[in-house]
């Protein structure tokens, strides 16, 4: 009976403690509120001539890349100039469906998705082919981050110049291009030079969360790169000022319409894998 | 820390005192465990098992964790090694190479104070606000390197204080997370007495400055309407009590979150064209209520459990995607399924928005006579259908020499929600299914299973069986086959759906605390869960063999 007694004395007491022990967690969940939101500052266009290679992994089976695309597109208008888009078609998602007129998989978007493993799903994107802090890949899943990595690389210096003369001739459907590599500074490595051959308006089929959208504007396919996929040399140590030159031709095939197509060269830095540098231009221009 | 220093220290402190298992605390003892798996990929393009570098390129790949752990004089002190070479586990669909110590942690207790340094296992509650822990096959280990203290006011009351940084594999991720609970336990009466174990937790996570910048860079290109204003900092914190009468268990929790930033895949963005999209930063508040009640007698047992769920994405950096950086643990609503094919469709936890509930009933008719009836119910806070499971299981034991097992499952998934596969409708499954069980002798068993999953969605309908013949000591053979007999889905590279079999061939050894296991194994593609949380994970083929053994 005593022990019953103490029993029956303490317990009310240490549920008192216990219940102020709980009152002191609430005021502190109560009180924890009142921190000041950070600002979101105004948007400002980056005052360089860097273009940033923007290498979209995507899929006509990729429910969620039409999100992507979007994203892409208000990128595009937000910094206009300043992205080169290549719509990799790789392996993962890219089966055509069973009413899709056109398979965009190719050799080179083949190879190019496996040059760009590892990556955790579609979309993603290699921008720059940066690997940035605490993406566990340099392929980016996660399309609102986009913008902001862009935004950065576009704020970093411009270390070297592209130009391109372009000749096409409609009989032969033969393109030329000359290309000049101009570095503005000196520049330790070796480095090589890749073209893309993209295609725009081709209307087809997409599957997005929840449907098949029957009639998708396909923007940025990858068709054919005019190097090798992981670029052709160009040069070693590059000297500040120091003109160098290539040349390419190719014969586009029919089934392209060289009014919707890209042309877009990118300069990489081979050890980094790094793109210093990216150029687009439009064929009917 | 260097981890040559602490191998060498318990090399030094094994051989000081021995290996001796059976030494007491006082004396010290050194116990440890290793687990391995090795897989050999064979490409096989007719179940798409293909197009990842393990099939083309490497051949081969596996993982280990081989752990230590010390004990004396109230001190415990572990290690764990981890290796990844070629592992599919991080990303199914790559590879992934690292090694290195995956966890270490000292823990001392001081009569009424123990305090624990390290990558530190623990929840709060149920682990709604917090749970750090390690799920092996779906690669989760979300450790707190930090701190924990915890002090025994009374016999009855524990309060406990942490604080450190997630483990992100072999690194850390940026922010931080603090916590407090207290945890109390009160009997009243004597005879029949009703026991109460009333607790209360708090989490205060802040995310790194890398991740603000994200999110404030991300934001830039959010419309005005889609704009806010982030925070670092966010709150958890949940009441939870268990009450325990005569032969009736009820556990309920309620935890709420404060305004948190999260990625809501649902939320609807608008774009610069006025158009919508799915997915957006937004930064809410979230709720979560759970109960389970349950009862038990000789013949019946009962039990039920409920739970709501509202935008309770909880993680240390909400930028994170997939399985990284959750910090919260919410429990799943459905019967864990064990047969290949009643354990197909499998629901993962929704954290934005679910309502759900589960009923159990256990009825013993005879010593011999069992029986099981399971009901699930998961839809989203706006009624949508996400997932009901009927099951049903009699257990029938004539003599100690055959158990058989038998029974239906009746399931709807949602396929768009869980997969996110467009235009996929609610698969519908039935399923019956059975398992017989006879020793031979005692030396000798045979059990033989079947299931047949009958659905016109997904790949359609399923046949799958297995035969296992066992022998002392410790040998187990199997043989079983997963036949897509009535195809509906056409595989890469196939013109239409196509008869598959899935054949897999094995054998294991267990001896004491150690077993190994050798199988050949051609596995569909299908979803990979573990208390609720899930994966997809693509088709496999080749050769497993895996070791686990204790000492």
């Amino acid at each position: 009976m005593k022990q019953m007694n103490t029993f029956i004395m303490k317990t009310p007491l240490k549920s008192i403690k216990h219940v102020i022990f709980i009152a002191i967690l609430s005021t502190l969940v109560l009180s924890s509120c009142n921190e000041t939101p950070v600002p979101i500052p105004d948007f400002e266009l980056p005052n360089t001539q860097r273009v940033v290679l923007f290498e979209y992994l995507t899929g006509v089976k990729c429910p969620n890349c039409p999100k992507g695309s979007n994203v892409i597109k208000n990128m595009l208008n937000t910094f206009p100039d300043k992205i080169a888009v290549v719509g990799v078609h790789g392996r993962l998602q890219t089966e055509p469906l069973k009413e899709s007129k056109y398979d965009f998989r190719t050799e080179a978007s083949r190879l190019l998705e496996e040059f760009h493993r590892p990556f955790l799903g579609k979309p993603s994107a290699m921008i720059n082919r940066v690997k940035f802090a605490d993406e566990p890949f340099r392929a980016v899943d996660l399309v609102d981050l986009w913008p902001s990595y862009v935004e950065g690389e576009l704020k970093k210096p411009q270390l070297i110049d592209i130009a391109l003369t372009s000749l096409y001739d409609k009989a032969s459907r033969r393109l030329n291009l000359s290309l000049g590599f101009l570095p503005k500074v000196n520049m330790a490595g070796t480095y090589s030079v890749s073209i893309f051959v993209t295609e725009n308006k081709i209307i087809d089929l997409q599957e997005t969360i929840g449907r098949i959208i029957p009639d998708y504007e396909h923007e940025h396919v990858l068709r054919h790169m005019m190097t090798n996929v992981t670029g052709d040399d160009i040069g070693t140590n590059l000297s500040r000022n120091n003109l160098i030159s290539k040349a390419y031709s190719y014969t586009i095939p029919s089934e392209f319409v060289v009014e919707n197509l890209d042309i877009i060269i990118a300069i990489r830095e081979n050890s980094t894998g790094y793109i210093h540098q990216a150029l687009l231009t439009k064929l009917d221009q | 820390m260097n981890p040559r220093i602490i191998i060498t220290l318990f090399i030094v402190l094994n051989s000081i005192y021995g290996n001796s298992q059976e030494k007491t605390e006082q004396q010290g003892f050194l116990t440890g465990s290793v687990e391995l798996n090795a897989n050999v990929f064979i490409k096989d393009s007719s179940i798409n098992a293909f197009n990842i570098p393990q099939y083309e390129t490497q051949f081969f790949g596996g993982e280990s964790w081989v752990s230590l752990q010390y004990t004396k004089n109230g001190l415990t002190a572990g290690l764990r090694y981890d290796m990844f070479l070629n592992s599919n586990l991080r990303n199914p669909t790559d590879s992934y190479s690292d090694r290195g110590l995956g966890r270490w942690w000292i823990k001392k207790s001081f009569e009424k104070l123990e305090i624990s340094v390290g990558y530190l296992y623990d929840q709060i509650g149920s682990g709604i606000i917090y749970r750090a822990y390690e799920t092996r096959p779906l690669f989760i280990d979300n450790a707190l390197l930090g701190a924990k203290i915890k002090y025994r006011l009374t016999d009855d009351w524990n309060i406990s204080a942490f604080g450190g940084q997630q483990k992100n594999a072999f690194d850390i991720y940026g922010g931080s997370l603090q916590g407090l609970s207290s945890d109390y336990f009160v009997s009243l009466g004597e005879t029949s007495p009703i026991t109460l174990s009333p607790g209360a937790g708090f989490v205060h996570k802040n995310i790194s400055n890398d991740a603000m910048d994200r999110i404030v860079n991300s934001l830039k290109g959010y419309l005005p309407v889609d704009r806010f204003g982030p925070i670092y900092s966010s709150y958890a914190f949940s009441l939870y009590n268990t009450l325990t009468y005569k032969n009736i268990s009820w556990y309920a929790e309620a935890a709420l979150k404060s305004n948190d930033i999260f990625y809501n895949d649902f939320a609807l963005q608008t774009t610069p064209s006025g158009g919508l999209t799915n997915g957006k930063y937004v930064l809410d508040r979230g709720s979560v209520l759970y109960t389970s009640i349950s009862y038990a007698s000789k013949k019946l047992g009962l039990s039920f459990e409920g739970k709501r769920t509202e935008n309770f994405n909880f993680r240390i950096d909400p930028n994170l995607r997939l399985l990284r950086g959750y910090i919260s643990y919410i429990p799943p609503m459905n019967r864990q399924n064990t047969y290949r094919l009643t354990a197909r469709y499998a629901p993962f936890t929704q954290e934005v928005s679910e309502q759900a509930f589960q009923v159990d009933v256990k009825y013993k008719w005879t010593k011999k006579l069992n029986t099981l009836i399971n009901f699930s119910y998961i839809n989203t806070l706006d009624g949508d259908k996400l997932y009901r499971e009927f099951f049903s299981e009699v257990n029938y034991k004539p003599n100690s020499s055959l158990t058989m097992n038998g029974g239906l499952q009746v399931v709807n998934y949602n396929q768009n929600v869980y997969e996110q596969k467009p235009e996929a409708p609610i698969v519908k499954t039935f399923v019956p299914y059975f398992d017989i069980l006879k020793k031979i002798n005692r030396r000798n068993s045979l059990r033989v299973e079947g299931q047949y999953m009958h659905t016109q969605q997904d790949f359609g309908s399923w046949l799958n069986g297995l035969i296992e013949y066992g022998f002392v000591p410790g040998w187990l053979f199997e043989i079983s086959g997963m036949f897509n007999i009535v195809p509906k889905r056409t595989l890469i590279g196939a013109s239409k759906p196509e008869k598959i079999l899935y054949p897999s061939l094995g054998a294991v050894y267990a001896k004491g605390p150690n077993r190994y296991q050798l199988r050949y194994v051609k596995q569909v593609e299908g979803v990979v869960c573990s208390g609720g949380i899930c994966r997809l994970e693509p088709a496999f083929s080749g050769v497993r063999f895996s070791l686990s053994s204790q000492f």
